[in-house]
């Protein structure tokens, strides 16, 4: 399959997804007015990804994110969690150091998922 | 025109009013919103995170719920207004839009119980709600409200106006510490 690159914008992130690595990446912010527009061709990859190989690291860095991505988020960590049978799944979940919201929110997919999730701190950004 | 826009302008100001938008919401003047309201100068970065995340909850209310709707690109959206003030130690952010009055009603009823829960308890009904809401429609779940309470420094103000049997004000006023 071919590797799928999309450039974020203002309210949606970048996306990484490389057969050739092995390797799904999402970064940046999300809160797209269609939602479903953005994330469902995603999914759709993503499961013909796993089907067809047998790893995949994903790695998540958001700055922000609304809740209407957050459903979507959790749907796929459930695609992850089911592949995970076959598929060997590591998942890293960045959040900046001093970014409670960012960390509880990998802290919850933890508890939601039976999936290796670790959680990454970046630097804290310097206050002006 | 009628508006004494000199008044109007002083009054906002007086309120320390940093924004206000009355109109067709749409995901252009969101993300437009968010810049003006996050890229102030020395504003903290996690203050400005949470700023963010009740503003786009908000306006994304209104976009889905208010009664009053106006056709853009097709799509019929939701018409309300929304208020960013700032003080000394905190931002409140106050939307309102017209509604169904039983729908404003299940707003804030649905306000008054999440206010009587804690933060951990707010966390683990936003767990619980995703969890069920893949099912369900694609509307929300309440999850947006629940978020929004979550980031709220103190309980949500709700207020619930009724004009006529059809139609009603619900406005919803958000305070966020500094």
């Amino acid at each position: 399959m071919q590797a799928i690159h999309i450039d974020g914008t203002d309210n949606t992130p970048t996306v990484d997804l490389d057969p050739a690595a092995g390797r799904l990446e999402i970064r940046g912010e999300s809160y797209p007015e269609n939602v479903a527009a953005f994330f469902e061709p995603l999914l759709e990859s993503l499961m013909e990804y796993l089907e067809k190989h047998d790893k995949l690291d994903v790695v998540f860095q958001m700055v922000y994110f609304n809740t209407s991505s957050a459903k979507f988020f959790y749907d796929l960590f459930l695609t992850l969690e089911q592949a995970s049978k076959k598929t060997a799944i590591d998942v890293v979940w960045y959040y900046r150091a001093d970014d409670e919201i960012m960390l509880e929110h990998g802290e919850d997919f933890q508890l939601d998922f039976k999936l290796p999730i670790r959680l990454e701190t970046l630097p804290a950004i310097p206050q002006a | 025109m009628n508006l004494p826009l000199s008044d109007f302008y002083r009054d906002l100001r007086h309120q320390r009013i940093v924004l206000a938008f009355l109109g067709v919401f749409s995901q252009e003047i969101m993300v437009e919103c968010r810049k003006i309201i996050t890229d102030r100068q020395q504003i903290d970065q996690n203050v400005s995170l949470v700023l963010t995340s009740v503003f786009v909850e908000l306006t994304e209310n209104i976009l889905r719920y208010s009664a009053e709707r106006e056709m853009r690109d097709g799509v019929a959206r939701g018409v309300g207004i929304v208020v960013v003030q700032e003080t000394q130690d905190s931002f409140t952010v106050v939307s309102g839009n017209q509604t169904a009055p039983q729908q404003g009603k299940h707003l804030l009823e649905n306000c008054e119980r999440l206010n009587t829960l804690d933060k951990e308890q707010l966390r683990q009904l936003y767990r619980e709600r995703r969890r069920e809401a893949r099912a369900a429609d694609q509307s929300g779940a309440g999850l947006g409200l629940i978020e929004i309470a979550r980031r709220a420094s103190a309980p949500m103000q709700c207020q619930l106006i009724e004009q006529s049997d059809e139609v009603a004000f619900v406005s919803l006023e958000i305070a966020i510490a500094k």
